[in-house]
């Protein structure tokens, strides 16, 4: 009972969130010079055509009545339509939604996986060589820019080595269904997947280290080691569980850093997701789309941060809803 | 005046003191280094002899070593070098004023949500709350398209899309101050609001933010990358982004037009983000781990070829008590030096006796009863000696044969319980554990059954099995380390500062359960405190510890009525009471000695009221004042040691 | 737990290293399958509504079929053509335009094309004011006397209407299926994803965001294409199609993808590439806004003339592949004044006629400041990172002001833009001149105004006698030259990189003339055919 108040309490957050997600970018987007209807209106227009334009999709009504018909919408789970495509903008981010959310959720399990291992492995090892070198090699790690890191891996192993196909997300004319077509995306993944969770990785594998070495620095693991448990026990079975706090609070930070590096990666590999979709809404002066991708988005990082909140309170028995 | 410089000479210190841990690290001082030739080459560009970053020369893609152009040129057959020394330039700016203008923004809010608490606290943590939520770089990247790409809207646009870090780590951290004792001081002095946040609680407040400051710096310089990849950087300037942009299409035929921006870029923003771990270590000195530098090795024997020179008492030797520590010498290692935490400690026990190791905290009372256990911390490491249980040797065996001693025979209580129990753990589950891991054939509910029984020996109702740590009180707390002791039913306790942080009623209490079980089970302990009240209490005898040594043995009674060593004196001379306010040891002036290698005379020297020429150049040795009391004091036998405190408390 | 999680991370990891073989599925042997690359993803599949950018346009150019259409052939004496129309006539008023349709032609679900469907499409343009309703602003009537005619009424002669209409036709004004949307707005409903067109492909599939299928129409009215399919793939980055054409998994690399220029010699000695350059009827000029101070000085718009060196731009920008051009017109068009020319690089002379209008060098020796702005194409950045370097040179504080496609065409709509980079476009008729510098034109966006040049455009578009519009045309040009409210600098060249044995391209000359519109690959043949 308490937990599912605590839930809606929650989901109800939610709901300043949007509000401000949307009026930030109403005011943005109307504030800013470059208008969609020139951009609609093609070649030379004449200033019927434009007027139109206008007219057809609303952009000559006063700001205000704009943003009231458009939170209206939203109130009814409708983020409107696209200017461009004349499509629903649900239907238009529930197309790329799935290339994205392959892409993230893939480099951010591996990257978590990964880095939680490395960092483990580096505490138990740590103020050696191999420590201090791999702790500074992580920095690197999320120092790359992604787009470039992305770049240089498509010349070494699909250009140089071919190893991979070069870009896109599936075999065009290849394997529609069935295990061939999950291997042929799978394929496709590599790069896109490592070109991302090279960061995560690298900030995992720092969390995870730093977070192991807290606990193992913490008085119960030494009566844990007094009472005689092996240093390996006391590691996986102990200190890896408590340092899990800290490494599962990064998951709603890191789901928006990966989005970040998504628009870039997915310019590089020519992935159809999410990220690239905003970009080319913003360059298209497309205000429904970018609303919409905002608000999903937006809600995405905040169900992230619940979910996070969520395997705390079951990890951590200190937790209160 | 002479405030004022005491005042500026302290600061100095201070900062002395925190740029020297701060530059310990080498990866650190690397970083400053590069940061420092980055911002030279930057601040003097202009005056630099290298040529005009925007000028057109006549080779296009020269290649790197090509005369004049050490780096070579671009596509438009600009002089590298020059521009990656000017894009160092921009690159600097865009770090310093975003994360500039980020930290502002997240100080003012961050401290006026913390300070101001209440509904203003409310709508501002909202706002913060909101603002986490709303993926920056998309508003970064739609702010910079609908504006257009000018290098300064960027570096706002950075700034305005970041300060939620900041302000929340800045609210947290005023929280924290505005309760302290000075803050408190200050406002009740008739400090207004704006002066104790400007003077008192921000300043105070600012070191983590300015962690997160750097770490911000780096990330500043890659959000501007990212956006001049999306073609949206400002053209009208020379930036290492723009610059690997721009060498993307270049880079089949001149990859150095991409490769050395990207050298610079990496390097300062790695910098920036080792720089702010290094800050991190300085402020929270516990992520620093302990570790032994390499190069120090040298002046000590590995921990596992233990030298036996002349000693009389071999091990081999078969001791009569049934319990024998002889000459323990251990350890550590800090900074550049090997501390000598435990020298040459020998003590020995009766079975079912009690004996009260104290001394004030860092005399290396703890380190004897962790090196007894085995669970020396990384930079420790035992140099010498033996020990004796039951007439067997326990210090110099394999960890495997001592497994069959430790808890089986010998047990530990750690001080602090509430940190010494898994917090993620009920505390039954936590006992079972411990149960199976040394009798793998048991059962849980065997198990189980053990641990009630012990619940039931400690006065813990069974039902507070399944509680974890924080449920319980401290004293409960207590009892279920107690009850982890007694677990195998052991021969030997070392309870280490058992009651500390306890209320004094439930450390009576405690402790008097604790002297029960002793009787009932026959155990002997070994009860490690600072606290001589609780000594007097419960313990035969009594070795009193000073800067690693023990300097004065015997029974309680005895070293309490009428101790021969001043430390022993001013430590446990004048308990008015058993029951009254306890003595603390920091009554007796001075700092504690910190043995580092070779040390002339007696350790107490600086801080005894008696010493003597005699005190400064030679070690005093054991005098035995009875048969079975000694002192480590020259004038252990003279009647001066009854002044020692005479007129100072 | 370490274990288990390191089975599981070696299971991901074999499990997608695994697959690597499998993946390349070859297509079968005869089925000839071409493939390139749009930057932007189509929106819909309905193309007349709205301005698409490249991704729509590539796809409808072999989805529909427009009335009359035009392709680089432009560059070599060919305006217009029929697309659907077999034949046409403009009766001796110049007003009305008559149309025979091919009677062959159908659409892709079999219904076959009439002149209804022709007439439904342009009155709809016009009523909803969609686009190309600007080309078909002197339409009067449109009737259709048999199934296969159309006839075109307009309110005033218009030489410039039939080229004009073939431009536009490249973008929009493709002719839609009457029986298929009827009433219903072309913004909804099912064609919006399954399109019905005329044209050589049909529409086979759309993975949104990747890429768009189509195959060859097999009752094409004009034969069967021979390609078989065209795959159209959206992909932003360019660094990454080149590495795609490379790789060969991509045939044709147009335009705006084409590589940095100082990479083309390399390409132009390798075997398997064939580097097509094309002309083009668009001057790459800088445009002076000249209600702007003192940008309103005519001195002041000659001595920036004197200061652009074209030759440099073209080295350091275009490794010499453009053509630099300082005629108001294009280098091969008969239209072109030769006699008149903007003033060569002279950056002495520059500064002196500063002097003399009264603009010395004040503090940090600047004249006056001026903002550059460009559409933001990879020529027109490359010029203006340039061009700005050698305005300083002369004392002007020039500063690039760069904009994105839509803030670019806001500053022409507003015309408040100081200087920028533009691409005139001469042709497809000369009457292009009054679109651009006639008061009011279409194009003008600098706020030019001569009367005298007014007079002589709107007398040359009347007229179908070719000597005379030579000569209008002539006069019009020394005009610009010595008002100077723009001042030429390229012609633009197009680089087309080939798979080598492809033919029939639109940039390529075995294209010109029967590609049916820039993006269209009807014409297209694999190597050996």
């Amino acid at each position: 009972m308490r937990f599912s108040r605590y839930l809606i309490r929650r989901i109800l957050q939610l709901l300043p969130v949007i509000l401000v997600v949307i009026v930030l970018n109403f005011v943005l987007l109307h504030l800013a010079p470059g208008d969609a209807a020139l951009r609609l209106a093609g070649e030379d227009p004449n200033p019927a055509v434009l007027e139109a334009i206008r007219e057809r999709y609303g952009l000559d009504l006063p700001l205000h009545q704009q943003l009231w018909i458009y939170l209206g919408r939203v109130a009814r789970g409708d983020l409107g339509e696209s200017l461009m495509a004349r499509r629903s903008v649900i239907g238009i981010i529930g197309d790329r939604a799935g290339a994205t959310i392959l892409l993230a959720v893939t480099s951010l399990f591996l990257g978590s996986t990964l880095g939680i291992f490395l960092g483990t492995l580096l505490s138990a090892r740590a103020g050696s060589r191999i420590d201090i070198s791999s702790s500074v090699t992580a920095v690197v790690g999320y120092s790359i820019p992604v787009f470039w890191l992305g770049i240089m891996l498509i010349l070494f192993f699909s250009i140089r080595l071919q190893w991979f196909p070069v870009s896109g997300m599936f075999t065009i004319l290849g394997p529609r269904t069935g295990i061939p077509r999950l291997l042929d995306v799978g394929h496709h993944l590599i790069l896109p997947v490592l070109t991302l969770m090279v960061a995560s990785t690298a900030q995992y594998l720092r969390l995870a280290r730093t977070s192991v070495l807290q606990v193992l620095n913490e008085d119960f693991i030494m009566t844990l080691k007094a009472v005689g448990f092996s240093r390996r026990a006391v590691l996986v079975k102990y200190a890896l569980r408590n340092a899990a706090l800290p490494i599962v609070s990064m998951l709603g930070l890191q789901l928006g850093i990966v989005l970040t590096g998504a628009v870039l990666t997915e310019t590089v590999f020519s992935w159809p997701g999410l990220g690239r979709l905003v970009y080319e809404g913003i360059m298209n002066r497309d205000t429904p789309v970018i609303m919409g991708a905002f608000i999903i988005m937006s809600i995405a990082v905040a169900l992230a941060s619940l979910l996070t909140d969520l395997v705390y309170a079951a990890l951590d028995p200190r937790v209160k809803y | 005046m002479q405030k004022l410089h005491n005042e500026w000479k302290e600061r100095q210190q201070r900062f002395q003191k925190f740029w020297r841990s701060f530059t310990h690290d080498r990866t650190t001082r690397i970083s400053l280094v590069i940061i420092a030739i980055v911002t030279l080459l930057a601040v003097t560009a202009p005056w630099l002899p290298i040529p005009d970053p925007m000028a057109f020369t006549q080779n296009q893609y020269s290649p790197p070593g090509t005369p004049g152009h050490l780096l070579g040129t671009d596509n438009f057959a600009r002089d590298m070098l020059s521009r990656v020394i000017w894009g160092g330039r921009v690159g600097l700016t865009v770090a310093v004023v975003s994360a500039g203008i980020s930290i502002t923004i997240g100080i003012l809010i961050g401290s006026l949500a913390g300070f101001f608490g209440g509904w203003i606290d409310d709508v501002l943590s909202r706002v913060i709350d909101i603002f986490l939520m709303i993926p920056a770089f998309f508003l970064a990247l739609l702010i910079v398209a609908l504006f257009g790409p000018s290098i300064l809207l960027i570096m706002v646009v950075i700034g305005v899309t970041t300060w939620p870090r900041p302000a929340r780590i800045m609210r947290s951290q005023v929280l924290t101050l505005k309760s302290r004792t000075y803050v408190q001081a200050a406002r009740t002095a008739g400090a207004s609001s704006s002066q104790l946040l400007a003077f008192h609680i921000i300043p105070n407040g600012i070191p983590p933010v300015i962690t997160n400051a750097t770490l911000l710096m780096g990330s500043a310089i890659i959000v501007e990358a990212g956006l001049s990849f999306l073609g949206l950087g400002d053209p009208s300037v020379v930036s290492w982004g723009r610059m690997i942009s721009a060498g993307q299409s270049h880079l089949r035929l001149a990859p150095w037009m991409s490769i050395f921006p990207g050298i610079a870029m990496l390097l300062v923003v790695c910098a920036f983000n080792l720089i702010g771990d290094g800050l991190n270590y300085v402020i929270n000195p516990h992520s620093r781990e302990r570790k032994i530098d390499p190069g120090l090795e040298n002046p000590l024997i590995k921990p596992n070829q233990i030298a036996k020179p002349n000693k009389e008492n071999d091990s081999t030797q078969t001791p009569n008590s049934f319990f024998e520590i002889s000459d323990l010498t251990m350890y550590y290692a800090l900074q550049r030096n090997w501390v000598r935490a435990v020298d040459n400690v020998s003590l020995k026990m009766q079975k079912g006796s009690s004996l009260g190791l104290v001394g004030e905290s860092g005399c290396g009372k703890t380190s004897i009863g962790l090196s007894l256990i085995r669970v020396l911390p990384a930079n420790a490491r035992i140099f010498d000696g033996n020990v004796f249980l039951d007439g067997k040797e326990i210090l110099n065996v394999p960890d495997r044969e001592f497994q069959r001693v430790r808890w089986n025979q010998m047990s530990m209580i750690f001080q602090s319980a509430m940190n010494a129990l898994n917090p993620v753990a009920p505390v039954g589950k936590q006992l079972i554990d411990a149960y199976q891991l040394h009798r793998p054939r048991a059962s849980k509910k065997e198990g189980r059954l053990r641990v009630e029984e012990l619940f039931d020996l400690v006065n813990i109702p069974q039902s507070r099995m399944r509680s974890y740590p924080h449920e319980l009180s401290g004293g409960m707390r207590q009892r279920v380390m107690i009850a982890l002791a007694l677990l195998l039913e052991p021969d030997l306790i070392i309870a280490d500062e058992p009651t500390t942080a306890l209320d004094v009623l439930i450390q009576d209490q405690i402790l008097y359960e604790l002297d029960l079980l002793k009787e009932k089970m026959n155990l002997s302990l070994v009860l490690i405190t600072h606290d001589a009240s609780v000594v007097a209490e419960s313990c035969d005898r009594t070795a009193v510890m000073y800067a690693g040594q023990i300097v004065e043995e015997g029974p309680s009674m005895v070293l309490f009525e009428d101790g021969r060593h001043p430390y022993t004196r001013g430590l446990l001379g004048s308990l008015p009471s058993l029951t009254g306010p306890k003595h603390e040891l920091v009554t007796i002036p001075g700092e504690s000695f910190t043995p580092v290698g070779e040390v002339l005379g007696c350790r107490f020297t600086a801080r005894c009221p008696l010493a003597t020429d005699l005190c400064r150049h030679v070690d005093p040795p054991e005098i035995m004042v009875t048969d079975d009391h000694w002192s480590r004091c020259h004038y252990a036998l003279e009647d001066i040691i009854e002044s020692a405190w005479a007129g100072g408390r | 737990m370490g274990r288990w999680l390191g089975i599981l991370f070696l299971i991901s990891v074999l499990a997608v290293a695994g697959c690597g073989p499998q993946a390349a599925v070859p297509p079968p042997e005869e089925e000839v399958i071409l493939t390139y690359a749009v930057q932007n993803d189509a929106e819909t599949m309905s193309p007349n509504t709205h301005g698409q950018r490249g991704g729509g346009y590539v796809v409808f150019a072999n989805l529909y079929s427009a009335l009359m259409t035009l392709d680089w052939g432009i560059t070599v004496g060919t305006t217009h053509y029929g697309d659907l129309a077999e034949t046409w006539d403009v009766d001796p008023t110049g007003q009305l335009y008559t149309f025979n349709l091919y009677q062959n032609a159908v659409w892709h679900d079999g219904e076959p094309v009439t002149s209804a469907d022709v007439k439904y499409t342009y009155e709809r343009m016009i009523d909803r004011n969609y686009p190309f309703s600007t080309f078909l602003a002197d339409v009067k009537e449109i009737s259709t006397p048999d199934d296969h005619t159309v006839v075109i009424e307009l309110t005033e002669p218009n030489v410039a209407f039939l080229p004009m209409m073939a431009q536009a036709a490249n973008w929009y004004g493709k002719i839609m299926p009457k029986h298929v949307w009827g009433d219903g707005e072309w913004d909804e409903g099912p064609g919006m994803e399954n399109p019905i067109g005329s044209g050589p492909f049909k529409f086979a599939e759309w993975e949104k965001g990747s890429y768009v299928v189509l195959e060859a129409f097999d009752d094409y009215f004009r034969g069967r294409a021979d390609v078989d399919k065209v795959i159209v793939r959206t992909m932003p980055e360019a660094t990454i199609v080149q590495s795609e054409f490379r790789a060969g998994n991509i045939e044709w690399l147009p335009n705006q993808f084409s590589p940095a220029f100082g990479e083309i010699d390399e390409y132009r000695a390798d075997p398997d590439v064939e580097v097509v350059e094309t002309g083009s009827h668009y001057n790459y000029d800088v445009w002076i806004n000249v209600a702007h101070e003192p940008l309103n000085d005519p001195r002041v718009r000659h001595a920036i003339a004197y200061a652009i060196n074209a030759d440099e731009i073209n080295q350091l920008a275009f490794s010499n592949v453009w053509i630099p051009c300082r005629y108001a017109g294009l280098p091969l068009s008969q239209f072109t004044n030769k006699n008149v020319e903007f003033p060569a690089f002279d950056p002495d002379r520059a500064e002196e006629l500063f002097e003399e209008a009264g603009l010395p060098r004040g503090a940090g020796g600047w004249r006056f400041d001026l903002e550059l702005i460009e559409p933001g194409f990879s020529t027109t950045t490359a010029m203006a990172e340039i061009l700005v370097e050698q305005f300083k040179a002369v004392g002007i504080n020039a500063r690039w002001i760069p904009t994105d496609h839509t803030i670019y065409g806001e500053y022409l709509d507003q015309k408040n833009y100081q200087m920028t980079i533009y691409y005139t476009r001469y042709g497809p008729d000369p009457d292009a001149y009054r679109e651009h510098f006639a008061t009011g034109g279409p194009r003008v966006s600098n706020n030019y105004s001569n009367p005298q040049l007014d007079e002589l455009a709107a007398a040359a578009r009347v007229t179908t006698d070719l000597d005379e519009r030579i000569r209008l045309y002539g006069e019009i040009q020394e005009i610009i030259v010595q008002d100077a409210p723009i001042v030429s600098i390229f012609n633009e060249v197009k680089v087309t990189l080939v798979e080598t044995g492809w033919t029939g391209f639109a940039e390529q000359e075995s294209g010109f003339n029967q590609s049916l519109g820039w993006s269209c690959v009807y014409n297209v043949k694999p190597p050996n055919r």
